[in-house]
């Protein structure tokens, strides 16, 4: 009585979540601007780094890393040659998947793995693959391998609060819209190989080509690097107490998990004002605070400290990590980075008049953040 | 199980082993099957019984149970984020069939007769779930097959559907029930309820991602303040909540109602049409054929090979899935005092057949949560599962590329369906043996040969 998926059906795969995967999600999340769509990238971001350890532990040489477009709303694993879209659900029991047009169509990839989130508990669990080819063939509907589609008329049961408001895409076999009434995507569960250990042997045993991507798309599109690009964030309106959305306040951070480094002296006690703030930045999966503190200054000025910290209870900063501060035009104005154990970089305090813009990058390696300022 | 043989064994509740269910031959329901074509049988089988054949109706009762046992292990596999139950609580609502009495329908199509031995009939006691699925399947103008009827028969069985509703969604709070409500969820309910859900996303969800930095852990309850964001919020809508105390009554009322399975479950059937043969076929999803014979008579001799493969590949995946964890929790800060414990974990698991619940003080940890997520058996087995199919995929992969049987670079689909039949082969000789000892409760019976090589392991390595 054995078929590969009934193992699945008994021990699904779990994946612990770790505290750092919330963080980076939440940080990456903040550059997504409705609250609506944040909670699901929050959730897809979650999902992503899930996957990425699970991979990281199976796979004898892995060569992962997340690839992350908040502008674009990317969000992928380059695995090797391959790429991942981790799609995360809350739950799956009406079996049905539902994911956004901008994480199918933004960028393909050869794999989508779906994972349902128990943000509460911490864990995901890997229900299930689907391979790019195959979800085209099923969004076709023409092709051999997916002469498949819903029945729309039968068994139709009414909800329990007696209202049946949502419909499903309207369905006529070989004739399948599966693109529902508010323009996502809504996928039977039974498209997805129930057994997510096949991508593993995919990934060690398949050349890319053998799964094809959407012509014309993956080409033309420009390799994404990982690189947030957030919205400038406006320095003077801190001191008018209002705080952007991904910056915390100093207190937060200090009581937080993430163990940040920070003591007093540290920062100029000098600045009134001063307000602390963290960027997250996802740098080879490490994750920095970025603190700005501000404070005014006479003739219209604000007066700036920028450091950076480990966090997560790491004593030191990367070696290597470079903070630089740039010119509105891209110029170095001047930068500093990390010997064997810093325990933080600084950048020399500067002044500027109100509305001057800049930018602060940090780069370990050849991966970059650049976070833009006006004051 | 192959061909004819679902006609007549039949799926029923047993004690005796660790599954807690067994399958039953059936010799009246195998005499008449004989005589059956295995392409026509249901629509042979169901045509007699409607005529009063109450043996047609065992073979059809034989044949519902298989999917009656796999919808129930599919349901607790979409709710196995959580503990409180497995597909074993589900089976005494549905599997109600021993397959012992004679039964055919009275006139109405519904009533169940039992004939005894003289013949007579009379009306039955209980009614037998299988004989109400066939009873109430139209086969002539039905669009779906009577498996895809037997599974969703099964999911609205009003027994089983109270017993999800109470245990289903036990593990988690009001808040991250309201958290996880979608747009599908949201559209069954009423547009005050709807407000009040959109207005509470909006704000509960904002803090939530800003609160898991500073603390993991369950939802808690909404703050006063946030109680009169969602208050003000509610009222720009021109829904009027006299305080935030009434917001938050009213945020309990409909996550009671989120509790309710069927808000969940609600959608229309999937069942896989073809249009070529205008049939529905299988979903594949729900495993109906048996693979234990997915390898072909001509590969018998990689057979063999992966026979005398697997032993090794076995003993070196518990080793490197070991280890692996070991590594893994001394580089944790959370969990690095339990590096040192982990094969004790196992050896009082394994040999001592104690319980994680018992475990958990033994070893030091906090709760029973936190030995879980250290020692979960089941994630243990998942993993040298995998190492141990990857590593005869590799293997096999390699001989028959030696052997020039395939390419250097085989194509996604015959990967997939090789490492399928790795998978199955594994799991028949390996794996489904051991997870259902551990999935068995509290008298485990860790006989496996897994449970055999993990003893074997841990004396070796205390030696």
């Amino acid at each position: 009585m054995t078929n590969s998926s009934d193992h699945r059906l008994l021990l699904p795969e779990t994946i612990w979540l770790e505290t750092e995967d919330y963080q980076r999600a939440n940080i990456i999340s903040n550059h997504v601007k409705a609250e609506k769509q944040r909670w699901q990238t929050y959730l897809n971001l979650i999902a992503l780094f899930g996957l990425e350890s699970w991979l990281a532990e199976r796979l004898p040489q892995p060569k992962i890393t997340p690839k992350i477009d908040t502008t674009k709303q990317i969000y992928y694993l380059q695995v090797g040659d391959f790429t991942i879209t981790a799609i995360a659900v809350s739950n799956l029991l009406d079996e049905m998947v539902q994911v956004s047009s901008q994480q199918l169509n933004n960028h393909p990839t050869h794999f989508y793995a779906l994972l349902e989130i128990n943000e509460e508990a911490e864990e995901a669990i890997f229900r299930g693959l689907l391979r790019r080819d195959n979800l085209d063939a099923y969004l076709v509907g023409g092709n051999a391998a997916s002469r498949r589609a819903m029945r729309s008329e039968s068994f139709r049961e009414a909800s329990p609060l007696g209202q049946v408001a949502y419909s499903t895409p309207s369905a006529s076999p070989g004739n399948q819209s599966w693109q529902t009434s508010y323009g996502d995507y809504s996928f039977p569960l039974s498209w997805f190989d129930p057994e997510p250990n096949h991508l593993l042997a995919y990934c060690q045993h398949l050349t890319p080509e053998a799964i094809a991507l959407p012509v014309g798309q993956t080409e033309s599109t420009p390799t994404v690097r990982s690189t947030i690009t957030a919205t400038r964030t406006k320095l003077t309106q801190w001191l008018q107490d209002t705080v952007i959305e991904g910056w915390s306040a100093i207190e937060t951070l200090i009581d937080s998990e993430m163990n940040l480094a920070y003591s007093t002296r540290n920062v100029a006690l000098e600045y009134k004002k001063g307000k602390l703030i963290n960027l997250g930045v996802e740098l080879n999966n490490i994750t920095m605070a970025l603190l700005v503190t501000v404070k005014e200054e006479e003739e219209n000025k604000l007066g700036v400290v920028i450091q950076l910290y480990p966090i997560s209870g790491e004593q030191y900063l990367p070696p290597q990590v470079q903070l630089t501060l740039l010119s509105k035009a891209g110029k170095t104005l001047q930068s500093s980075q990390a010997r064997e154990r810093d325990n933080y970089i600084q950048l020399k305090p500067f002044k500027g008049k109100l509305g001057k813009r800049f930018s602060i990058e940090i780069a370990l390696e050849d991966m970059k953040v650049k976070e833009d300022f006006e004051l | 199980m192959n061909g004819l043989s679902k006609y007549w064994q039949i799926c029923r509740l047993s004690l005796a082993n660790n599954q807690g269910y067994e399958f039953k031959e059936i010799t009246a329901a195998q005499e008449f099957s004989q005589n059956l074509s295995s392409t026509e049988a249901i629509n042979t089988l169901l045509p007699s019984f409607n005529s009063n054949s109450s043996v047609a109706g065992l073979c059809l009762r034989c044949y519902i149970s298989y999917p009656i046992l796999k919808s129930c292990q599919k349901l607790a596999a979409l709710f196995s984020s959580n503990d409180n139950f497995n597909y074993r609580d589900l089976l005494p609502f549905v599997l109600n069939d021993d397959g012992q009495q004679e039964i055919i329908l009275a006139e109405d199509g519904k009533t169940q007769l039992i004939i005894d031995r003289d013949g007579n009939t009379q009306a039955a006691q209980y009614r037998l779930f299988t004989v109400e699925i066939v009873a109430s399947y139209k086969s002539d103008n039905s669009s779906m097959s009577l498996d895809n009827w037997a599974f969703l028969q099964t999911k609205q069985h009003p027994e089983l559907k109270k017993f999800l509703a109470e245990f289903g969604f036990q593990h988690l709070s009001d808040w991250a029930m309201l958290n996880s409500t979608g747009v599908k969820q949201i559209a069954q309910l009423t547009t005050s309820d709807r407000q009040l859900i959109e207005v509470f996303h909006a704000v509960y969800r904002r803090d939530r991602r800003q609160q898991k930095v500073k603390r993991m852990g369950k939802c808690p309850n909404p703050t006063q303040e946030q109680l009169q964001e969602m208050q003000t919020l509610l009222r720009e809508r021109n829904c009027i909540f006299p305080s935030a105390k009434s917001v938050f009554a009213a945020l309990k009322k409909v996550a009671s109602l989120l509790r309710q399975y069927d808000i969940w479950s609600y959608r229309e059937p999937l069942e896989i049409y073809e249009p070529d043969s205008g049939n529905y076929a299988f979903r594949n999803d729900l495993p109906t054929e048996n693979s234990n014979n997915a390898l072909a008579s001509e590969e018998q001799e990689l057979l063999n090979f992966i026979q005398d493969s697997l032993n090794k590949a076995l003993v070196t995946a518990i080793k490197q899935t070991i280890s692996t964890r070991i590594a893994k929790l001394n580089k944790s800060t959370k969990y690095r005092p339990f590096a040192a414990k982990f094969v004790t974990g196992l050896e009082l698991y394994y040999c001592q057949k104690k319980s994680l619940g018992e475990i958990a003080p033994l070893l030091g940890f906090s709760n029973w949560s936190q030995a879980r997520r250290v020692l979960n058996p089941g994630d243990i087995l998942n993993t040298v599962r995998t190492q141990t199919v990857q590593r005869l995929l590799t293997i096999i992969l390699q001989k028959t590329q030696n052997l020039g049987l395939t390419d250097t670079s085989p194509s996604a689909n015959d990967l997939q369906s090789l490492s399928i039949q790795i998978e199955a082969f594994a799991d028949e000789a390996v794996f489904q043996a051991a997870t259902a000892e551990i999935k068995s409760g509290k008298h485990r019976d860790l006989q496996s040969l897994y449970a055999q090589k993990i003893r074997l392991y841990c004396q070796q390595s205390s030696s």
